[in-house]
């Protein structure tokens, strides 16, 4: 396999991406903006927590941190998440390139991924944001953070990996409705954020709910990262976690190529790449 | 040597819950390398549904087809490779990005080093004419610089195969024909080995084909050189009649003339003018000249014509292709 040039295929769909995504203003008018869009997003949870520590007289800052850690880094996911089953909506209903795009690059699921990188790398800049000015916010010690920077970044990768295969199964499931395939994004996404340890930790979900939580590796990935910002939240057996997420993030891979495949035939045998549905 | 394209005995099926249609009736062609191979038809022939199976975009339901010797189903990644798809009155790009934006994301997909792209682009210029809008962005470039970026993109990548499905369509006649003249450089140059051309326009079909397939309900009624396929009707009497007509309902006693095997009206709105071609079994034009004198129908000219790829159509299908194309040759 050619790598290098699989690499300028992978750099082409990233591109393309942020020309999608930015070509509405010049580049540093969105820069600023996707800088300013985090900070006001974690202003209004940072208030939340604030306005009750305040009437009820509870600071707790271990769990301002749960939250402020929650908020962050579910961007990172979510944003790669829609970012990629997004994908499939505009470029067969908005642009409608996507039997262009199918005949171009040698693997839809890899497209895909390389359609959604950039979304992660948002995510990623928004969670940074997000993070510091939640911490700042609510008050949490800064010193008190020890970010152990090998281990975050072996948990973005992993990351990455894990939502990206659920974007893409998603995104293979949404081809074949095209009215309800955002729909179906946000309502993956919605769960994720439900039950993904992002705001309360999964033990404080209604039992029939836990088991879901734990189909996405989203909990401990979640418990993980926390663990990695700031070594003094504590996780029971780390090493642990971290083969669960591996295995679970393998598995992931395993299925979405599998299914993706099953799709892409599905897709061949209806005509879905070219039918335009929606508009 | 393996033909360039072909398939066995292939047919598609579309299931609704209004019922099933044939788009595919067995079909079976062989294109031979370096030739330009023009399928015919009218709209809703089957036409594209072809195009669709040979690009890997649609499954077959039965039958087998081979692109540059790749199965398409089987081995569809391989046939990706070597070819590439045009589609008339279509925006292939992002509308968002400059014509050459898209033409450099397309050539880095197909795997072109940056610099590789941009020498593509200029050649593409060269052989196009792009340099007016190339800095455009493709949502505010015309109908037929959109045709010209269109091809540009299919040649991106050298395909050995080149499908162009209906390539003029919508175009006006100096685009159409500028569009043609490339066409047929591309295989004489040898740029592009084989181009499987699908039309509704005879005068392209006839001007760029070297064979020729007509399809009609998804099945290949006749084959062959554009000149085979004349031949098939040189002993038939072919009359071109120039008539001052608006109501073209008034003509529906034509198909009832025991005489007339086929015929075809165009239509000049401005003019009030109608032109109908028929193929006659007999030397009979005197009797509907006469009937047309009764209705009151004045009749301007009468002509005796050459043979055409229509009359071929018309003769198989007993009516003319559609009206787009009767209005193009009309200008």
């Amino acid at each position: 396999m050619d790598v290098v040039r699989w690499l300028r295929r992978f750099w082409a769909a990233v591109w393309l991406t942020w020309k999608e995504q930015s070509n509405w203003t010049k580049p540093y008018i969105y820069i600023l903006y996707s800088m300013i869009t985090p900070f006001f997003s974690v202003l209004v949870y940072a208030y939340i927590y604030v306005a009750i520590a305040f009437f009820s007289g509870l600071v707790d800052l271990e769990r301002a941190y749960y939250l402020v850690t929650g908020v962050s880094l579910y961007n990172f996911i979510g944003s790669g998440l829609y970012g990629l089953i997004w994908t499939i909506h505009s470029e067969r209903e908005h642009f409608r390139t996507l039997k262009y795009t199918y005949l171009a690059f040698p693997s839809l699921h890899l497209y895909l991924m390389a359609r959604s990188f950039f979304h992660f790398i948002l995510g990623a800049i928004y969670a940074f944001i997000m993070f510091l000015a939640g911490i700042v916010l609510t008050g949490y010690p800064i010193d008190a953070l020890q970010p152990n920077i090998m281990e975050i970044a072996i948990l973005m990768i992993l990351g990455y990996i894990w939502s990206s295969q659920l974007g893409v199964m998603v995104a293979g499931t949404s081809i074949f409705s095209s009215e309800y395939g955002p729909l179906i994004s946000e309502a993956v996404g919605g769960i994720l954020f439900l039950a993904g340890a992002v705001l309360y930790p999964v033990s404080t979900l209604p039992p029939f709910i836990q088991p879901i939580s734990y189909i996405f590796p989203m909990v401990e990935w979640m418990e993980l990262m926390r663990h990695a910002l700031n070594p003094a939240y504590v996780v029971s057996e780390p090493n642990s976690l971290y083969l669960i997420l591996a295995l679970k993030t393998f598995l992931y891979l395993v299925i979405s190529i599998i299914y993706f495949s099953i799709i892409e035939r599905l897709t061949r045998r209806k005509g879905y790449l070219e039918a335009t549905l929606y508009h | 040597m393996k033909p360039a394209i072909e398939t066995i005995n292939l047919v598609r099926v579309f299931s609704s819950p209004r019922g099933e249609f044939r788009a595919l009736d067995d079909v079976s062609i062989s294109v031979p390398n370096g030739i330009i191979y023009g399928l015919l038809g009218p709209n809703g022939a089957g036409k594209t549904t072809l195009i669709r199976i040979l690009a890997t975009l649609l499954l077959p339901t039965s039958g087998d087809a081979y692109v540059g010797g790749y199965h398409v189903v089987r081995e569809a990644g391989k046939v990706r490779e070597i070819i590439n798809l045009v589609s008339g009155g279509e925006r292939p790009g992002y509308g968002i990005l400059t014509v050459r934006e898209n033409l450099m994301y397309y050539g880095q997909v197909y795997g072109l080093t940056w610099a590789e792209t941009r020498r593509k682009i200029d050649e593409l210029d060269g052989l196009l004419g792009l340099s007016d809008f190339l800095d455009k962005r493709l949502n505010r470039i015309s109908t037929g610089m959109m045709q010209k970026y269109a091809l540009a993109r299919g040649l991106i990548n050298d395909p050995e195969i080149l499908f162009l499905d209906e390539p003029t369509l919508g175009l006006d006649v100096n685009n159409a024909r500028s569009i043609r003249r490339v066409i047929k450089r591309l295989v004489e140059t040898g740029r592009i080995r084989t181009i499987l051309l699908t039309s509704h326009y005879m005068a392209e079909v006839e001007e760029l084909c070297d064979y020729v397939s007509i399809i009609d309900r998804g099945r290949i009624i006749a084959s062959g050189t554009p000149d085979d396929l004349r031949r098939m009707v040189e002993k038939e009497i072919i009359y071109d009649v120039d008539i001052r007509l608006r109501d073209v309902d008034r003509l529906k006693f034509l198909p009832r003339l025991d005489s007339v095997i086929g015929h075809t009206i165009k239509t000049r709105q401005l003019s009030g003018e109608a032109r109908i071609r028929m193929i006659l079994s007999s030397e009979d034009i005197g009797t509907i000249i006469r009937r047309f004198e009764d209705m009151g129908i004045h009749v301007l000219r009468v002509r005796r014509s050459e043979p055409s790829l229509e009359d071929v159509f018309l003769k198989l299908v007993g009516k003319g292709i559609t009206d787009e194309e009767e209005k193009e040759s009309m200008e």
